[in-house]
C-alpha cells in the first residue's frame, strides 16, 4: 500500500515536471518570435516587405550590403552601392532606444553611452520593418516629392536612400531582396517589447494586435529646426561636457575620425582641433557647430560626400549645448 | 671633415637604431594608431611618411620660381618658373605609386612607397616606410658621342622614419641612397648618400609649419659636382583646406625630383639664392577598399 502511494506521488510529480518544462520551452521560444510574425498570425495584413522565414544566405548578403556596401553574388563581388557611404555610416543595426514606444534624444544618448553604440543622425535599422512609414515628418523639406513614394514602402525608402542620401545608385532586385531578408532578421521580437504569450492570453486578435503595436513607435519622428539664433546661443554655459564628450566620440568621430574614410574633414580630440571648432561657434558658417548640426552640407559637383544634418529628435538643443561645452572646455 | 667611412657608419647606426623598434610588441587592440604625421605625402620636396589611402588619386602640381634676389624686374623670380605635375595613387592602404614629369631636365619620375610600420600611442614609437624611385632624364642627347638609354636613368631609395612627438610636432629622418647611371665628370661617383631631416609643427588646424634639410654625405674625395652643389634647405607653410592642400615655401632647390633636389641644388641660402615655390594637391576618391 505504501509503495503504491509512493509510485502515484512520483508519477504525479513527473507529470507536473513535464508540464512545467514544456511550458518553459514554450515561453522561451515565444520571446524570440518576431513581432511581425505574431501580427500576421493574428490576422494583420502582411506588409510588402514582410518575409516570414528570412533565408540565412540572403541575410548574410544583406548584412554585407548594409555594412560594407557590397557582397558576393553568383560567385563574384558586386559593385559598391555607393563609394561614399554605407548604411551603417548613418544608421545603427542594433536597438538604440531603451523605450521603443517613446524614442527621444535624451534617453537614446544615455542608452548609447551605456552600450557604447554610435549616436547617429539616421534612425536604427533594427526594427525598421516594424515601422509603418519612413521619410516621414519634415523629410519632405529636404527631399521634396522624392519622399512621396518612399513614405509608405520600405523598398522605395531604401532605394531613395541608396541613390540620393548615399549618393550611390539604385539597388538591383537581388540586392533589395537580400536587404529585406536581413532587415526582417533584425525585426523586433516579443523579447524586445517585453511581451510574452501570457500577456496575450484571454484577448481577441484585434486587441492583441493593438497591444503589440502600442509597444513600439510606428514612425521615427523627424523634426527639422533652424540653427539656434546667435543671441540665443548659450555657448556651452550650463552644458554637460561629459554628455558633450560622448556625443563627440559616438557621433562626430563616427564619420570624422582620422581612421574613418567617410568624411574629408578629419577631427580628433587634440587641443588644436577643439580650438578650431570653438572659434567658429559665434558665426553662421558651416564650421559652426550650431550651423552644421542643423543644416548639414549638400553634395555638389566635384564633391559628392556631404554631411547629413541632425533633426531635433536625434540631437536636442540641450545636447547641442552639451557638445559645445565639451568643445569649449578643450582637451 | 668627417671621414666618408665614419659617415656611412653613422648612417647605418641610425638605421639599426630605428630597426630596434621591431622589438616592440604591438597590441593594437589596446593602443590607438597615430594618424597624420604630415598633411601630405611630401613635406616640401622630401617624401613624407604619409601614404595615400586605398583608392585615392592625387593630383600634385608644383612650381619653383627664380631667385628672390632677381628683384622687381624679375618680379622676385616669378618670371622664371619651373613646374612638376604628378599623379599619385593609393594602391592599398600601405602602398602607393606615383608618376611625375618636371620641366627641369624634362625629367620623368616614377616611384613606389610602402608603409611597413605604423606608430601607435603607448606602442611602436615610430612609423617606417620604404621609398624607391626611378628618374628618367628627357633632355635630347648630345649626338657627338655614343649614348645609351640607360644613361638617362637614376635611382633613389629611402628609408623614411617618422615619429609624431606630440599632437602638433612630427620629426622625420630619411637616409637616402642615389645611383646615377651617368655622371657629369669622370671624378664623380655614381653612388651617393644623403640624410634628410624634416619636421612639421601645427600652428592651427589649417596651418602648419614645415621644414626639411638634406645633408649630402661625401662619398670619397671632393668631387666637382659635390663642391658645386649645396645641401637642400626648405621652409614652408602648409594650408589645409577641405578639398586642397597648399604648401608655400622658400627653398634653395629648384629641381623637384629626388635625384635633383638632393644632388643638384646649385643655389645657396647664404648667397641669397632663395626661391619661392608652392605645391598644390587635390585628391579624388576613385574607389573604396573592398575589405
Amino acid at each position: 500500500m505504501k509503495s503504491h502511494k509512493t509510485s502515484i506521488i512520483f508519477s504525479l510529480l513527473f507529470v507536473v515536471f513535464l508540464i512545467a518544462t514544456s511550458s518553459i520551452d514554450y515561453i522561451n521560444d515565444d520571446k524570440s518570435t518576431y513581432v511581425a510574425d505574431k501580427l500576421v498570425e493574428m490576422g494583420a495584413k502582411k506588409p510588402l516587405h514582410y518575409i516570414s522565414k528570412p533565408d540565412s544566405l540572403e541575410i548574410k548578403k544583406g548584412y554585407e550590403l548594409v555594412t560594407k556596401g557590397w557582397t558576393t553574388h553568383n560567385g563574384s563581388k558586386s559593385k559598391f552601392i555607393s563609394k561614399h557611404f554605407v548604411c551603417t555610416d548613418c544608421h545603427n543595426i542594433v536597438q538604440e532606444d531603451p523605450d521603443l514606444a517613446n524614442p527621444n534624444a535624451t534617453d537614446r544618448l544615455s542608452y548609447a553611452m551605456d552600450h557604447k553604440i554610435p549616436y547617429l543622425q539616421g534612425s536604427t535599422l533594427y526594427g525598421i520593418v516594424n515601422r509603418e512609414h519612413w521619410y516621414n515628418g519634415d523629410y519632405d523639406k529636404k527631399y521634396g516629392d522624392l519622399v512621396v513614394p518612399a513614405r509608405d514602402t520600405l523598398v522605395n525608402a531604401i532605394q531613395l536612400c541608396a541613390k540620393v542620401c548615399s549618393q550611390g545608385r539604385y539597388l538591383e532586385d537581388w540586392e533589395a531582396t537580400a536587404m529585406l531578408h536581413y532587415l526582417n532578421s533584425i525585426g523586433l521580437t516579443l523579447a524586445d517589447i517585453d511581451v510574452s504569450s501570457q500577456d496575450l492570453k484571454g484577448k481577441d486578435n484585434a486587441k492583441n494586435a493593438a497591444f503589440l503595436t502600442s509597444k513600439y513607435a510606428k514612425i521615427s519622428p523627424a523634426t527639422f529646426v533652424d540653427p539656434i539664433p546667435r543671441k540665443e546661443r548659450k555657448m556651452g554655459k550650463k552644458g554637460n561636457p561629459d554628455n558633450g564628450k560622448a556625443i563627440y566620440e559616438l557621433s562626430c568621430l563616427h564619420c570624422h575620425g582620422r581612421e574613418k574614410s567617410v568624411a574629408r574633414t578629419k577631427l580628433d580630440q587634440t587641443k588644436i582641433t577643439l580650438k578650431y571648432l570653438s572659434k567658429n561657434l559665434k558665426n553662421d558658417s558651416e564650421y559652426s557647430m550650431y550651423q552644421i548640426t542643423r543644416k548639414g552640407t549638400y553634395p555638389h559637383v566635384g564633391s559628392k560626400p556631404y554631411m547629413p544634418h541632425y533633426p531635433l529628435d536625434r540631437l536636442s538643443n540641450e545636447q547641442l549645448e552639451d557638445l559645445v561645452s565639451y568643445i569649449k572646455k578643450g582637451k | 671633415m668627417v671621414h666618408y667611412k665614419t659617415k656611412k657608419l653613422i648612417l647605418c647606426s641610425i638605421l639599426l637604431l630605428f630597426c630596434s623598434v621591431f622589438s616592440y610588441s604591438q597590441d593594437s587592440t589596446t593602443t590607438k594608431k597615430v594618424y597624420e604625421h604630415f598633411r601630405d605625402t611630401r613635406i616640401i620636396n622630401l617624401q613624407s611618411i604619409e601614404s595615400l589611402s586605398h583608392g585615392i588619386l592625387e593630383l600634385k602640381i608644383s612650381h619653383r620660381f627664380g631667385a628672390l634676389s632677381g628683384g622687381a624686374n624679375e618680379l622676385w623670380g616669378l618670371d622664371q618658373a619651373t613646374m612638376r605635375m604628378a599623379f599619385e595613387y593609393g594602391l592599398t592602404s600601405r602602398i602607393m605609386l606615383g608618376i611625375g614629369r618636371s620641366t627641369n631636365n624634362k625629367m620623368f619620375d616614377g616611384f613606389i612607397k610602402a608603409n611597413l610600420l605604423e606608430q601607435y600611442e603607448n606602442g611602436t614609437p615610430i612609423s617606417l616606410s620604404l621609398f624607391s624611385s626611378i628618374n628618367v632624364n628627357g633632355v635630347p642627347f648630345d649626338d657627338s658621342r655614343t649614348n645609351f638609354f640607360s644613361s638617362r636613368l637614376s635611382y633613389v631609395s629611402q628609408v623614411i622614419l617618422a615619429s609624431k612627438i606630440s599632437d602638433d610636432l612630427t620629426i622625420q629622418l630619411s637616409p637616402t641612397v642615389i645611383h646615377k647611371n651617368l655622371v657629369e665628370l669622370e671624378e664623380d661617383k655614381n653612388l651617393s648618400y644623403a640624410l634628410g631631416i624634416a619636421g612639421k609643427y601645427n600652428l592651427t588646424k589649417v596651418l602648419s609649419l614645415n621644414a626639411e634639410y638634406i645633408y649630402r654625405l661625401q662619398n670619397g674625395v671632393n668631387t666637382p659636382s659635390f663642391e658645386d652643389n649645396y645641401n637642400s634647405l626648405s621652409v614652408g607653410l602648409g594650408i589645409h583646406t577641405k578639398g586642397h592642400f597648399f604648401e608655400l615655401h622658400l627653398t634653395n632647390s629648384t629641381p623637384m625630383y629626388e635625384s635633383g633636389y638632393i644632388l643638384e641644388t646649385s643655389d645657396s641660402w647664404l648667397d641669397g639664392k632663395i626661391h619661392f615655390g608652392f605645391n598644390i594637391v587635390r585628391d579624388f576618391k576613385l574607389t573604396k577598399p573592398k575589405k
